[in-house]
């Protein structure tokens, strides 16, 4: 069964065709939402949320077009509709945990220092990360963690292409400097 | 030449980095939550497009039981069946038929725009 069949299926309202997508896309869904708001409550909010308006408009998805894309760009005005509401301030909170690496490494868990190493190092990006601005902390985890293409994200973000390539380049210099 | 070079390269490290990054998992009772609610839904979806066969399939059947009475009326007034109406009980008959079905036009047009509103973007 094609990726596709399943969102035709869901638009025909098959509850199974709702389980395998969001058991598809769950995961990805979920840290595209926390990366941009850098907030597990308003992630998990909005997770719920994103999901809902899925099936609410589902029949506006045209399938003869990725569904990531479109399902990324419900999530996204969802996203935007909060940030908006919310004080300017709170876009660019750092998160609630500010546990280390080394905090999140368990006591009892067998680990080289190569992997201690990683994860302070994955710990310090991520903090990194989310002092970014949203819009760049967005595109950076659409390219590198979600792994699509210029062109995908230019339909994420409604976007020219040429904007997408210049915002990701900003916020990966961005990051660069600030992890130095 | 060797700076823009370095660059270059950190950044590259950078993106391998980024795409290395642990991926956070939803909770399972949100995923659980998200499941069930979204089945819910799906069923109240599912019973209104029933709801909506039902009334159109109603609508017609009402269309047809009107026509029905309409044209017995005029067989056994020995008029033919398609001209034009003539007599008080054949014009009471007619304007029975053009008033039912004036109203199931009606019906069928709320439906649509009940539709519209439903699949309008909130």
């Amino acid at each position: 069964m094609g990726t596709d069949s399943e969102p035709v299926r869901l638009r025909r309202g098959d509850p199974d065709a709702f389980d395998a997508v969001l058991a598809r896309y769950q995961n990805r869904l979920y840290r595209y939402l926390l990366r941009l708001t850098a907030n597990a409550a308003v992630a998990e909010d909005l997770f719920q949320e994103t999901w809902l308006k899925v099936i609410t408009r589902i029949h506006r998805y045209d399938e003869r077009r990725p569904f990531e894309p479109w399902l990324f760009s419900v999530a996204r005005n969802l996203a935007i509709d909060h940030l908006r509401k919310a004080s300017p301030e709170s876009l660019d909170e750092p998160s609630e945990s500010g546990e280390t690496g080394v905090a999140r490494l368990g006591a009892d868990e067998p680990g080289s220092l190569e992997r201690l190493l990683e994860r302070e190092r994955h710990g310090l990006l991520e903090r990194r990360l989310e002092e970014l601005p949203a819009l760049h902390r967005e595109a950076l985890s659409l390219r590198f963690e979600e792994e699509m293409t210029f062109e995908e994200i230019a339909e994420v973000l409604s976007a020219p292409v040429s904007t997408v390539k210049s915002r990701v380049q900003r916020a990966l210099s961005t990051l660069r400097k600030r992890m130095k | 030449m060797r700076e823009r070079e370095r660059l270059d390269e950190e950044l590259e490290v950078l993106s391998r980095e980024l795409r290395r990054l642990p991926t956070p998992m939803p909770p399972e009772a949100l995923v659980s939550r998200v499941r069930r609610l979204a089945h819910l839904e799906l069923a109240g979806r599912a019973d209104e497009r029933l709801n909506r066969l039902v009334l159109v399939f109603l609508l017609l059947f009402s269309w047809t039981t009107t026509l029905f009475p309409f044209l017995a009326v005029r067989l056994l007034s020995g008029e033919s069946l398609f001209g034009s109406a003539t007599g008080s009980t054949l014009s009471w008959s007619a304007a029975y038929l053009v008033s039912a079905w004036i109203s199931g036009a009606a019906m069928l047009v709320l439906l649509g725009f009940h539709v519209r509103k439903e699949r309008r973007p909130a």
